[in-house]
């Protein structure tokens, strides 16, 4: 028996920062999130495998995704057409709205409800296989859903579908433990965007997003091909991704020339269809004007006719100069303890505060972080140049 | 640690100077220009690099004036005497820098042990004292000064603070709390803006649920109204179906039909059985006529002639044919003969020499007179034997025996010629001939045989004639006796035909006039009482006194079936929409109901076209919804600025707390350092103020100093003179408070000239008080009073 398991496919998708680039680089990003789709339903076909099973958020904008449904609507009549079943539950980006799902997709489309349900399937060598999951009905899921999943039944395979998070209490919290524990032969999870092979006795897989959508999903991205045999499980990874971010790193060496710092950036932007963020390290080293320049966009304009391999965003990285004098490091470090307060940052601006999406930037369980970096990146070039 | 020896290689003016510190309080005297301000710079420099070529600090480069090598060294001593050599000499940007301990050679890295991490810029602010330095402390404002007073707990604080200032007026161009034009808040504004924008686009999902709500109930209005309108439709044509089959309908209503139970309908059968009966009578009246026709006198004699001659005319009506044959031979063969006698005459006539008793000569008469005429060709076969004769003789053997033969063959026939000419000439005969030469009797000849032939055939004529007319004279006698009228004249084969015309259909009449006898009468009388029985029979069924009366009675009747027909096809015409129609008065009540009909029907049928376009436009708009182009365009720009936004307000976070953090830092270090420069400082303010000052402490980062009357003044409040003393008490004190880390000596450039002699002197204690901790360098160009100072460089 052979399905397939995608998930996050945010079809969609907007695609920011693009604007500097061909028409015909900007469309194919914006449909970018389609054509991995239809690969994946591609692959369904040529394969002739039973089923395809999509695990949560395959709207990125559930306000208006009637041509994400029609486009949908026309691959499953595909699939249906070569018996290929189609197991959707809805995750925390499309999770059902009343107003969701106006078309009606064909019988061969399986849609979980909001409780935990079995639908048993009958595959094209005779295994009777159930396949047990739910959709999202609201955003947030606190409640451990996991924990209404049954217990391995009778079927000859049993297969759990689960949009969410390792303990995370907004999206159906679970423990890999809880999973395997169940005794199903696979789990197809999705939520998280980055590929990842959670436990391989039964297989607990997150295929990841099917295209990355900013420079944070890097990576080649796609879904897995299952092939299940008299209980010994094979995956198979497939690409899907039209465009792959990548990130490079350059380090500026002293009084090094401009010349050679675009050369150097040409000799990285070399793979096909790549969007490159570039970090351009010890930027302590370049001249004030080439930091106008980069500051300007200039750089960037150098390569902006590049068709393969797109420098999509650069960063200046700065190292720390001298003047962090060792009397007073021990002072920088008790002063960042007060600094990078939380709380503080908060209560910094309530007008921004109140703005949902800071606020939402600022509940990023790594924005600390970052915002330490470039907090200390500041400081570096301060004490470095200025 | 403390500076032991200064040698110069090459800078400014000095080249291979070297100079021994060996005091912690080292003075070095000479007068303006003698080289202060360059020994201190060399000190400088070769801690933290040489000057850069650029820029206004090329004034600080030194480079030496005569040719010896640039740079030169330091020599520090540490606690446990150990010596460390700092050299920079020449080299890439700042110089080159090397380090050794004890003339072992150390990692670059291994300067901060001597300068604690300070760069220059620190070790100016915090070791260097200088007019300069001092004079500025004069200038700034009371908050200024505060802040430098502030910032002496921490290294580089000064340039921090400007950092900082500058941190957050770059953050203040991002965004401030009550600012509109920064950037921020323009994205914020912005992306209200798009929202709002978005929001105009309903929910996609929800738009095309209610448009289609909408489409599914305008449809069933539709629908319904459709349906409605086809009914009304059908009514309407009924209406209208009446309307026009009303001239019928009264038509119809007109007719007058009697009650047709009392009438005897004459059925079509009995109808046809009266016509034929009627024309049975007439035929046979008609008959009867014709029979009493009958034979005249004249025809019946001429009837019982014929019978008499019954025989003979039989006869002749047998050879009726052969009889006309031969009087037509006999006409033929009298033709001849005239033909003939015409062609004997004309022979004669073109040949005047011609008798006809001349006799045609025999073959043979004909021969002998013609070889008469053909002597002339034997002399042409006597030449010929001639030649031969001599061709014999004169040709070879062969052809000799050949022309030999054929003068022998010519020879002979010459001969024999000759002979049969002398016999025909003895044969020439015939008297009728005479007088006429050979050649007219051989032309002659042709004529006399036609004319011997025209006689034979003139002979043969005249027997057939003899015959023919032998066999006619006696068809003439009969003839002559049967046929009456008869005339030797005329031909007997028409004179009977002529009879037998005449006679013959006379004799057919009086047969059938034979056959009329009196029984066929009487049967044809009783078939006309029959039909007058059929017919009286008839007509008293119908009470008809006469024919007549029967046919006006079936002629009535047959208008009354044109009436019943008529009556019938208006009955069918109008169908079942009999009932309707005589629901109705008139006409005009019947359109008035059509037409009142008619403005129903018009007036639904606009609002089903109505509906029919307000459904066409709701597909149209749920096409539209499909078409995602303007939504997607200012998604895709919300989107666009709220990552705008988002990096904005990192990049103004980032300032803000990078400001927040150096000020914390400096604050951090200032709380720390503060209480424990407090003591030394105390010390130093006192001797500074001669004892007017006694105590100062920090209470909530504001210093605070007491009078020795116990009056407590905030610093601000000191007289500026005092608060620099402050400042110099607590510069000093940080100085010591760091020596541990930073093992560098305090450097004074002639710093307290404008200090009035009783403070110079308070001061020059003091230092003497402080070299003691560090060392102190006191570079001046005034003349120090003799044992003023223990040691003395003078430049």
């Amino acid at each position: 028996m052979k399905f397939i398991h995608a998930a996050d496919l945010h079809l969609d998708t907007p695609f920011t920062g693009i604007s500097k680039y061909s028409l015909e680089v900007q469309n194919k990003l914006k449909k970018s999130t389609y054509s991995a789709a239809k690969k994946i339903f591609e692959t369904a076909l040529e394969e002739n495998v039973d089923f395809i099973i999509l695990a949560g958020d395959v709207f990125d904008n559930t306000e208006r995704s009637l041509s994400a449904q029609t486009f949908l609507n026309e691959q499953f009549i595909r699939l249906q057409e070569n018996n290929i079943d189609v197991f959707i539950i809805y995750g925390n980006h499309d999770y059902f709205r009343n107003d969701l799902g106006i078309l009606e997709y064909p019988s061969n489309v399986h849609v979980y409800g909001q409780d935990v349900e079995t639908i048993r399937y009958v595959s094209k060598d005779n295994k009777i296989v159930d396949l047990t999951g739910f959709s999202y009905y609201q955003q947030h899921i606190d409640e451990k859903m996991i924990e209404k999943f049954p217990i391995r039944g009778t079927a000859d395979y049993q297969i759990g579908i689960l949009h969410g998070g390792i303990g995370d209490d907004n999206y159906a919290p679970f423990q890999i433990s809880e999973l395997v524990s169940k005794g199903y032969d696979y789990w197809a999870l999705g939520h998280i965007h980055k590929r990842e092979i959670l436990n391989q006795n039964p297989y607990i897989i997150y295929p990841g997003d099917t295209q990355g959508r900013n420079q944070n999903e890097t990576g080649v991205k796609g879904f897995y091909l299952v092939d299940i045999n008299s209980n010994q499980v094979n995956i198979d990874f497939k690409e899907s991704s039209e465009y792959i971010f990548e990130v490079k790193n350059i380090a500026i060496s002293k009084d090094e020339s401009l010349k050679a710092i675009i050369d150097d950036i040409s000799a990285l932007l070399v793979d096909d269809n790549t969007l490159v963020t570039l970090n351009i390290n010890h930027a302590e080293n370049l001249d004030e004007d080439v930091i106008r320049m980069i500051d300007r966009g200039e750089l960037q304009d150098q390569f902006k006719n590049n068709s393969d391999s797109l420098l999509y965003k650069i960063y200046l990285n700065y190292n720390p100069g001298i003047a962090l004098s060792t009397i007073d490091e021990k002072y920088w470090n008790i002063s960042s303890e007060n600094v990078f307060d939380l709380n503080d940052i908060k209560d910094l601006d309530n007008k921004l505060f109140n703005v949902d999406l800071i606020r939402d930037h600022i509940n990023e369980s790594d924005f600390l972080d970052e915002i330490k970096e470039k907090t200390q990146n500041i400081i570096n070039k301060k004490s470095a140049g200025e | 640690m403390r500076l032991d020896k200064v040698k110069i290689y090459g800078f400014g003016k000095w080249s291979d100077k070297e100079f021994d510190i060996n005091h912690d309080y080292q003075v070095i005297f000479g007068p303006n220009e003698s080289g202060k301000t360059t020994f201190l710079n060399f000190i400088k420099s070769v801690l933290f690099g040489f000057a850069s070529s650029r820029g206004l600090s090329k004034y600080e480069q030194y480079l030496p004036k005569n040719s010896s090598e640039y740079g030169g060294e330091l020599q520090f001593l540490d606690d446990d005497n150990n010596v460390w050599t700092v050299k920079r000499v020449a080299g890439k940007a700042d110089g080159d820098l090397t380090i050794f301990k004890n003339d072992q050679e150390q990692p670059e890295s291994m300067i901060d042990h001597i300068t604690g991490g300070f760069d220059k810029s620190d070790f100016e602010s915090s070791y260097v004292f200088d007019d300069n330095n001092i004079i500025k402390l004069y200038n700034l404002s009371e908050e200024q000064l505060e802040i430098e007073i502030m910032s002496i707990g921490t290294v580089g604080s000064k340039e921090w603070l400007e950092t900082s200032k500058n941190l957050e007026d770059d953050a203040g161009e991002i965004y401030k709390p009550r600012g509109k034009k920064q950037v921020l808040a323009n994205l914020l504004v912005q992306r209200e803006e798009l929202q709002q924008q978005k929001s105009q686009f309903e929910n996609q999902q929800s738009e095309y649920q209610r448009l289609n709500n909408d489409l599914v109930k305008q449809q069933a209005n539709y629908n319904q109204q459709k349906k409605e309108l086809e009914n009304l439709e059908k009514n309407l044509n009924q209406e209208e179906q009446l309307v026009k089959k009303w001239p019928q309908f009264e038509e119809y209503s007109n007719l007058k039909i009697q009650n047709q139970d009392n009438i005897k309908i004459i059925p079509d059968d009995t109808w046809e059985n009266f016509i034929q009966i009627t024309q049975e009578q007439k035929s046979l009246d008609n008959l009867n006529q014709n029979e009493s026709l009958k034979l005249s006198d004249v025809d019946n004699e001429k009837i019982s002639y014929y019978n008499s001659q019954k025989e003979n005319i039989d006869l002749l009506s047998e050879n009726l044919d052969s009889i006309r044959q031969q009087e037509y031979n006999l006409q033929n063969i009298s033709n001849q003969l005239e033909d003939n006698k015409k062609q004997k005459q004309s022979i004669l006539d073109s040949n005047p020499k011609l008798i006809e008793s001349m006799k045609p000569l025999s073959k043979s008469e004909m021969d002998d007179l013609l070889k008469t005429d053909n002597q002339n060709n034997q002399w042409i076969i006597l030449a010929v034997a001639a030649i031969a004769l001599l061709l014999t003789i004169f040709t070879g053997s062969m052809l000799r025996i050949i022309f030999g033969l054929a003068f022998l063959v010519s020879a002979g026939y010459f001969g024999y010629d000759f002979y049969k000419k002398q016999q025909t000439n003895s044969s020439h005969v015939d008297q009728s001939y005479t007088g006429l030469s050979n050649q007219e009797i051989i032309s002659m000849q042709g004529y006399l045989n036609q004319l011997s032939q025209l006689n034979a055939k003139n002979s043969e004529l005249i027997a057939q004639y003899k015959v023919i007319e032998t066999n006619l004279s006696e068809w003439r006698n009969l003839v002559g006796r049967t046929v009456p009228n008869y005339d030797s004249n005329q031909s007997i084969a028409n004179q009977i035909g002529s009879y037998l015309d005449e006679i013959i259909p006379l004799i057919d009449r009086a047969e059938l006039i034979k056959k009329n006898s009196e029984s066929n009468r009487i049967e044809l009388e009783q078939k006309l009482t029959d039909l007058n029985n059929k017919l009286t029979a008839i007509l008293n069924d119908y009470d008809c006194k006469d024919s007549d009366e029967f046919t006006l009675k079936h002629q009535k009747q047959l208008e009354l079936t044109k009436d019943i027909a008529r009556y019938k096809s208006l009955s069918e015409f109008i169908g079942s929409d009999l009932e309707k129609l005589q629901k109705y008065s008139s006409i005009e009540e019947l359109s008035q109901k059509y037409n009142s009909l008619k403005d129903d029907y018009e007036e639904l049928s606009s609002s089903v076209n109505m509906l029919n376009q307000e459904i066409g436009g709701l597909k149209n708009q749920i096409d539209n919804i499909f078409d995602d182009r303007e939504y997607q365009l200012v998604e895709n720009q919300l989107k666009q600025i709220e990552e705008d936004i988002i990096s904005n307000y990192d990049e103004w976070l980032s300032m803000i707390l990078a400001s927040e953090w150096i000020h914390g830092t400096l604050n951090e270090a200032s709380e720390n350092r503060f209480p424990k420069m407090l003591g030394k400082s105390r010390q130093y303010f006192n001797i500074l103020t001669n004892g007017n000052y006694t105590d100062i402490k920090l209470d909530n980062k504001n210093i605070k100093v007491t009078r020795k009357d116990k009056t407590i003044f905030n610093a601000h409040e000191l007289s500026r003179a005092t608060t620099i003393q402050l400042y110099l008490s607590l510069r000093l004190a940080f100085i010591l408070e760091i020596s541990d880390i930073v093992k560098l000596p305090i450097l004074i450039d002639d710093a307290f000239v404008d200090f009035d002699l009783g403070r110079k002197e308070v001061i020059s204690s003091l230092i003497k008080e402080i070299s003691k901790d560090n060392q102190v360098i006191y570079v001046t160009a005034n003349q120090p009073i003799d044992g003023e100072y223990d040691n003395i460089i003078k430049l």
